[in-house]
């Protein structure tokens, strides 16, 4: 009987270090398979969506509602990991033959970031009695606008201001969506998602990992206690 | 218990352990995401029982507080970038919110388009919750004529950037309604976040 226990106890601890490297190494193995197979169902769930989308553009009351068409409503929680689970991976080449133009997507964080500096001149030209810009990125800004405006003129006054002002620079949008504005139609609407997130805030599962941490850090402590007792135990009845 | 199960109960640990770590790396928490019960049920229509509040003469806004959520900000005006999409307030700055300059003012008759970031590269900006918010929720505005439009929650969806269905969020509104826009849908680390989420909410109380 004795002679098996180190056997078991070095068979053990072949496994788990076995099985250590497996799960530590088999995510870069495995990646491009992995990355391709998800892709490929993102990209299936892509192509069920799109017609329905386009039926909804074109008859926005549809009844089913265009909400339970979209690939991300989140009635099935696992379709949701899909696009996360696929880039966390990292299946780049399966995302470019996403039917999703990788290009313009891609450049999107560079939008988000060049688009506030467009804005930023944007308002230059709008707001000219404006002089806030610098201000602007502290929160208190707000209130020195508000200030601001309360003294450019008073309350709603100011909003025709404003029109009559765009009369200078670009007064044909200006006027039509004035006019516009309560009407059914509004030509300038804007188009297209927007641009308000660059994934700063996504992370890791910190709890899992501190969860994992723990148990190894528990069975190191227990391997130990049980290598020291069989040490002990060996020289006893030895 | 034997030596044998020790052994085994510890690699069978050793190994729940490091799939946990494995796990947790490779998952990616996103900023919340409304659920489908929240979406619009059948077509886009106000809260059933909400009361509807007379719009208001249009006046800009100052300030967006959105008590379920904690976020009380100032509203700067967007225009509209060269392909036609909204532009969005600096991401410098986690506490702005933006409103369109060339649409309806919020509280007035129309869709209010309102845009505040979920994220920026540093974490979590001013509308990192707004997929926690629920029908009913209740969205304020501090107008510069002094009055606070106070709008309820319709519904809230998430839409994909690819099919984003700009009538139903851009489109006219008999009513003083108000848009909320912030990224969501899945995340990308190569092409960012996949979708908008959209709240839509509607005029029902002026104080």
């Amino acid at each position: 009987m004795r002679p098996a226990r180190p056997v078991t106890g070095i068979a053990a601890s072949a496994v788990t270090i076995a099985a250590l490297v497996l799960f530590t190494a088999g995510p870069s193995a495995y990646a491009g398979d992995a990355g391709a197979l998800r892709a490929g169902s993102a990209a299936a769930s892509r192509a069920n969506g799109a017609p329905e989308a386009q039926t909804d553009d074109g008859g926005a009351d549809d009844p089913s509602g265009s909400g339970n068409n979209t690939p991300f409503r989140l009635n099935n929680p696992s379709g949701l990991n899909v696009p996360s689970l696929l880039d966390s991976v990292g299946g780049l080449d399966a995302l470019s033959r996403l039917p999703i133009p990788s290009g313009d997507e891609g450049s999107a964080k560079h939008d988000s970031s060049s688009s506030g500096r467009d804005n930023q001149s944007g308002r230059d030209s709008w707001s000219s009695g404006r002089d806030d810009q610098s201000g602007r990125d502290n929160s208190s800004s707000g209130r020195d606008n508000q200030s601001g405006r309360d003294n450019s003129s008073s309350g709603r006054d100011n909003q025709s201001g404003r029109d009559n002002q765009s009369g200078g620079d670009n007064s044909s949008e200006r006027d039509n969506s004035s006019s516009g504005r309560d009407d059914s139609s509004v030509p300038n609407a804007p188009s297209g998602h927007v641009k308000t997130g660059v994934g700063g805030s996504v992370r890791p599962d910190t709890t899992q990992i501190a969860a994992g941490a723990g148990v190894l850090a528990a069975t190191a402590v227990g391997g130990a206690w049980l290598l020291r007792r069989r040490a002990s135990g060996t020289q006893g009845a030895g | 218990m034997s030596q044998k199960a020790k052994s085994w109960l510890l690699v069978v640990a050793a190994l729940a352990g490091t799939w946990l770590i494995h796990h947790g790396a490779g998952a990616e928490l996103i900023p919340p995401q409304p659920t489908a019960a929240q979406a619009f049920a059948g077509g886009p229509g106000l809260q059933p029982g909400s009361p509807v509040a007379e719009p208001l003469k249009p006046s800009a806004p100052v300030r967006i507080r959105i008590p379920s959520i904690r976020v009380d900000a100032p509203m700067m005006r967007l225009g509209l970038g060269a392909d036609g999409s909204l532009d969005v307030p600096p991401a410098g700055n986690r506490n702005v919110v933006g409103w369109y300059r060339d649409g309806t003012p919020p509280g007035s008759r129309g869709s209010a388009i309102v845009a505040g970031h979920v994220d920026n590269a540093q974490g979590p900006s001013v509308f990192y919750n707004l997929g926690t918010l629920q029908k009913g929720s209740t969205v304020e505005v501090v107008r510069q004529d002094g009055r606070t439009a106070v709008f309820s929650l319709d519904a809230i969806e998430v839409y994909e950037s690819k099919n984003f269905p700009d009538k139903r969020v851009y489109g006219a509104s008999p009513y003083a309604s108000l848009r909320l826009i912030t990224c969501g849908g899945g995340f990308s680390k190569t092409t960012g976040y996949q979708g908008n989420v959209v709240a839509y909410a509607h005029l029902t109380e002026v104080r």
